[in-house]
């Protein structure tokens, strides 16, 4: 369990989170929602591990985030940026060949395999990933990122922080990718983290929703709980409305 | 896209063509020897003393130092691109060579007076230990200058490497005032680069400091992969950043001060050895740092021999020839990045 209690981060002397308390289980979807600099992109940093300077706690599965080294770290969340910028002609094969992890030649292979295809980008195997399109690299950085977390979650509960990592996808994609996530996230105990822009995507896959503005918690809860239009609406300063999907969930549209 | 898929062959090869072109070039030069006459006299039984002479103690130790230096230039340029991440971080271009080169020349200038305890006191070694902590001092302010919050600007790193040389090349000019007529002579010859006067001694300073980076630098091979998607990338995915870093610059500027201690500032190989190697073998760094190696020794034992030919009988620097061939190449390679995604 990923647990943070009263975490406050101070960057150049302004405060850009206060008092941020949120708990994430093994299993579940977190979606973390939020306006422009409302702290969203800073919190999945502190949690990550790259803000080292902060007040208050982050405990992952029992453990002061700050006592671990960088190689357990990785062994127990793995992180999935906006954007990778990577400019040498890697093939895609070569670029999850790059996860650390201690399996045998023709054993990762195998996994590799499965990894891109779980994300439908299997037929990029031998291709140069600079060549690909934006979707395609966010595909194959995801494959990465899940195949990492793969390869040690039988140990302790694993954890995936992903920064919007659907930007560049079209929709089919953006659905697919989550669908995937969800599915591994409740298959292997994975605890789920994700900063998003896109609401109803948000309702869809989440089993709970954090709402930031100003560097503080607007609401924690389910997507029940949390999509309401009065609530939506003061945290965007932007009048939207809440109706019902066919299918159950929330929908957002603006009003 | 790349000449080999299948990387140990590549390597194979390119051992192979090396140790092809090194043994032919014991035949090369002023004074013509046969290869049949080469080959014998490695082996002990020379046809004349001359031959002997001009085979074992003149061209044997000059080859061996031209696969040292440039194996230790080539894989120093691509320990630095990956540190840089960018394939113009080359020793020679950022200033490395020329802060190396600048500890040296004080080092021979001053030998007499103002370092004369130092020389007492580390004798035969002042040389590449001066030039290695030059190249160290570079490499460390050049990093400094370039990388901010983990990403590294190109433009200011070859900025930076722009001012390195220059402020380099005055304080080496100043020097020359200092200078009396022998050590002037050898000033020329390190603002030139060149190993025609090799020998079995240069050798032996230069052989532990570039075999240990050359051993030592594959190790982080895999680390330099991920390193070439960011810092952060890289951390999350479990790589020790802090030791990687220490490793690159350490390493390279030791490996990079070596063949400056012997060889004088000799350009470009650094920036062309690696980039041949990305397109024979892909930018995978566990065949690129060694691939380098290999393409460094190369390229040097080339134009060396070129060097020795083209005006025989007197011979121009090889780090002209090479700067002839290296400049072009260099323009060409930034063409290249104007059209395609990628380097």
């Amino acid at each position: 369990m990923l647990e943070v209690e009263n975490l406050t981060v101070e960057l150049e002397h302004k405060t850009i989170l206060h008092d941020v308390s949120l708990t994430l289980e093994p299993g579940e979807v977190l979606s973390v929602l939020g306006p422009n600099g409302a702290g969203k992109s800073t919190l999945l940093k502190a949690l990550s591990g790259d803000v080292r300077h902060y007040h208050g706690d982050i405990r992952l599965n029992g453990r002061d985030l700050r006592s671990y080294d960088v190689r357990t770290l990785a062994e127990q969340r793995a992180v999935m940026p906006q954007k990778i910028q990577l400019d040498f002609p890697f093939l895609v094969e070569e670029v999850l060949q790059m996860v650390l992890e201690p399996l045998a030649k023709e054993k990762l292979h195998a996994q590799i395999r499965y990894a891109l295809a779980r994300f439908d980008v299997e037929h990029l195997i031998g291709r140069s990933f600079v060549t690909l399109s934006g979707g395609e690299q966010q595909r194959v950085q995801l494959a990465r990122v899940l195949l990492q977390l793969s390869t040690s979650i039988a140990r302790e509960d694993g954890f995936l922080f992903l920064d919007e990592c659907t930007s560049s996808l079209d929709l089919a994609h953006q659905h697919q990718v989550f669908q995937v996530v969800r599915d591994f996230a409740r298959r292997n105990r994975v605890g789920v983290l994700s900063v998003l822009h896109d609401l109803n995507l948000a309702s869809q896959y989440s089993d709970r929703v954090l709402l930031l503005k100003q560097g503080r918690v607007l609401a924690f809860g389910s997507v029940q709980q949390v999509f309401a239009a009065d609530q939506l609406s003061r945290m965007y300063d932007f009048p939207v409305s809440v109706s019902v999907h066919p299918h159950g969930w929330p929908l957002v549209i603006p009003a | 896209m790349r000449v080999f898929n299948e990387p140990y062959f590549g390597l194979a090869f390119l051992s192979v063509l090396l140790a092809l072109l090194a043994a032919y070039s014991l035949s090369v030069g002023a004074i013509a020897v046969s290869w049949q006459d080469a080959g014998v006299t490695l082996f002990g039984s020379a046809p004349s003393e001359l031959v002997h002479r001009v085979v074992v103690d003149i061209r044997l130790p000059r080859i061996l130092l031209g696969v040292l230096v440039g194996a230790a230039l080539g894989v120093a340029g691509a320990a630095l691109q990956g540190l840089f991440r960018n394939p113009l971080a080359d020793p020679g271009l950022v200033g490395v060579s020329s802060g190396a080169a600048l500890a040296a020349v004080a080092t021979i200038v001053l030998g007499s007076s103002l370092l004369k305890d130092w020389i007492d006191f580390s004798g035969y070694f002042a040389l590449p230990i001066a030039a290695f902590l030059g190249g160290l001092a570079v490499t460390l302010l050049i990093y400094r200058v370039a990388t901010h919050n983990g990403r590294t600007d190109v433009g200011l790193m070859l900025l930076a490497g722009i001012a390195m040389n220059a402020i380099a090349g005055a304080l080496t000019g100043i020097l020359t005032y200092y200078a009396s007529d022998e050590e002037l002579r050898s000033l020329t010859f390190w603002s030139m680069g060149s190993i025609a006067g090799a020998s079995f001694d240069d050798l032996s300073i230069a052989l532990a400091p570039i075999t240990l980076a050359l051993v030592v630098l594959p190790k982080f091979a895999r680390a330099l992969n991920a390193f070439l998607m960011g810092e952060s990338v890289s951390r999350h995915m479990g790589y020790n950043l802090k030791q990687l870093k220490t490793a690159v610059i350490v390493l390279s500027s030791l490996a990079v001060g070596a063949a400056v201690a012997v060889s004088g500032m000799i350009g470009f190989i650094g920036l062309v050895a690696p980039h041949l190697v990305r397109l024979l073998l892909g930018p995978d760094h566990r065949w690129l740092l060694p691939g380098s190696a290999i393409m460094g020794a190369l390229l040097v034992v080339a134009s060396d021999m070129l060097a020795r030919t083209i005006l025989s009988p007197a011979e121009l620097p090889i780090g002209l020839v090479i700067a002839a061939f290296g400049g072009p190449f260099f323009l060409w390679l930034l063409l290249q990045r104007r059209n395609r995604v990628g380097w």
